[in-house]
């Protein structure tokens, strides 16, 4: 690329794949401060280190988050990414564009930053590189104009985000899309002024298949689940049969061993699933989740920083959110709310609302909450001998 | 290093201003600073100016974005921490960490991004 020369970079363009440099390159062409990004690249990994600082003091106007900040540490050599900036910007549910609107915000992307965009970084967003700060509230206002937000960032309420669900995919137990906007809508304040200890995610999957990953990386993963029985289509059960090895690549498979497939009939004692999607997936024409459809609602998922990874524990094992979306989600606001209020009142700073639960324990900060416990949250049953049955006992005497 | 010239002196700041040396702050500074970003200071303003310098004396960090909206609930008698943080950014319309941090002369906060 003409300036630069970038020996490490160009092995990342050998073969028929999609290749990242290729891209920078092309922005490149159009765009002179990406071609130090190249540069700076291939310094970092012949130094074997990232050259950015993290972190930085950018924005917009009346905003506290929404921009990422993107500093060289060797400005001099690279001044093009002196600052090189990054804006996170709320992405359509379910991440529907229009051809034309996709145009728009390349325009955007050409005009105001380096030329490159993500579809979409893992935090759901769009994210346009590569602009300064003196560039930030033109770039916020052209994308303002075509109907487009910032998201979130440091300590804020972060993007939320959702699976296709309804719009495409037959197994969507509520209207994830809808659910994401309005409750994005509805917690904007939260988006734009981080108000937290720390970051909070809420992310929404249709099914337990998860496709957002939502149980291992939000605070609040809200995951379709039915309550009835999956649906079993015998016939079809005996066309998959004729394919393969149902015993072996289903029944077994199934983590709670409660299928059983005896002289061409297929059982599911459906009190046991667990709901892990696999027979369903494995078997999509014969077997369909049930018709009681609903939500889960994990909390406390995160990524390893300051105190290692965890998944979600579950905090409500059905939530009828298809009935609360005709309330305008109101349950589910309130909620969250509540567990706001009381991360608020207990929590510390860079305290992530999981690692506050696990410290509070479960059972007081459900009570905190208001929220009944179930006995399917309690996840292993009878191992405790030490129980006291005080109404028992009472009764006894 | 950049510097700005502030009384006749020279005061060296980072990249995005803020001062590098906090003995160097003075009331005045802090008021100069503002009035580069359009900002008169009032008096809320520098009730907040002045926890803020408290608070990283006696902890030394900056307060988490939560206690500045609780204090600032507090001060302006508003209802709830969610009305405070909004308030926050009527005073300070970059936001806390990139105005009143500024301006009260304190190191530019850390944090996740
Ligand atoms: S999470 Fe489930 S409902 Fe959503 S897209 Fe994936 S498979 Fe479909
Ligand atoms: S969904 Fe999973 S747990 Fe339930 S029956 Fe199918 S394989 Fe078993």
């Amino acid at each position: 690329m003409g300036k630069h020369k970038t020996p490490q970079l160009d092995e990342l363009k050998k073969g028929k794949w999609p290749s990242f440099v290729r891209e920078i390159e092309r922005a490149a062409s159009k765009s002179e401060r990406t071609v130090d990004l190249l540069g700076q690249l291939e310094k970092s990994y012949e130094d074997g280190i990232t050259l950015w600082k993290h972190g930085g003091m950018v924005g917009v106007r009346g905003y506290g988050s929404g921009v990422v900040g993107r500093f060289s540490d060797v400005p001099e050599e690279f001044p093009g990414v002196q600052e090189y900036h990054t804006a996170r910007v709320l992405s359509v549910p379910g991440f529907f564009y229009t051809s034309d609107t996709l145009r728009k915000l390349a325009d955007i992307c050409d005009k105001y930053a380096g030329g490159i965009f993500n579809f979409h970084g893992s935090t759901g967003d769009i994210q346009i590189l590569g602009f300064t700060q003196a560039e930030a509230e033109d770039l916020f206002q052209s994308l303002a104009k075509i109907g487009f937000d910032l998201g979130g960032s440091g300590s804020a309420l972060r993007s939320p985000s959702a699976c296709v669900g309804q719009a495409r995919c037959e197994w969507a137990c509520y209207d994830t899309m809808h659910a994401c906007r309005e409750i994005t809508n509805y917690f904007l304040d939260e988006v734009h002024r981080p108000p937290f200890y720390y970051k909070f995610k809420i992310k929404f999957s249709g099914c337990p298949i998860d496709c957002t990953s939502s149980g291992a990386r939000s605070d609040l993963s809200v995951i379709g689940v039915w309550k009835d029985n999956i649906k079993i289509d015998q016939e079809k059960i005996a066309e998959y049969a004729n394919t393969f090895d149902i015993i072996k690549y289903v029944v077994n498979k199934c983590p709670s061993k409660c299928i059983s497939f005896k002289e061409g009939k297929f059982t599911i004692n459906d009190k046991f699933c667990v709901k892990c999607m696999h027979c369903i997936a494995t078997m999509p024409r014969a077997l369909k989740p049930g018709d009681v459809k609903g939500a889960q609602l994990r909390l406390g998922a995160k990524a390893p920083v300051v105190d290692g990874p965890r998944l979600g524990f579950l905090l409500l094992p059905f939530y009828d959110i298809n009935k609360d979306k005709e309330d305008g989600y109101s349950y589910f606001t309130d909620l969250v709310q509540r567990i706001w209020d009381f991360w608020d009142e207990h929590g510390k700073n860079r305290e992530r609302i999981g690692e506050l639960v696990q410290r509070f324990g479960i059972g007081n900060f459900m009570e905190e909450i208001g929220i009944e416990p179930h006995p399917a949250v309690v996840s292993y049953p009878r191992t405790n001998p030490y129980i006291k049955f005080d109404n028992q006992i009472d009764k006894e005497e | 290093m950049a510097f700005i010239e502030f009384k006749g002196q020279k005061i060296e700041v980072d990249d995005e201003g803020y001062i590098q040396d906090m003995s160097k702050w003075t009331p005045d500074l802090a008021e100069f600073l503002a009035k580069q970003d359009g900002i008169e200071l009032t008096e809320t303003h520098w009730e907040l100016i002045n926890w803020i310098r408290e608070y990283f004396n006696e902890n030394q960090v900056c307060p988490a974005v939560r206690l500045v909206a609780k204090k600032t609930a507090d001060l302006c008698s508003l209802s709830n921490v969610k009305e405070g943080n909004k308030k926050i950014y009527e005073l300070f319309p970059d936001g806390p960490a990139r105005m009143l941090v500024k301006y009260a002369g304190l190191s530019k906060p850390t944090g996740c991004v």
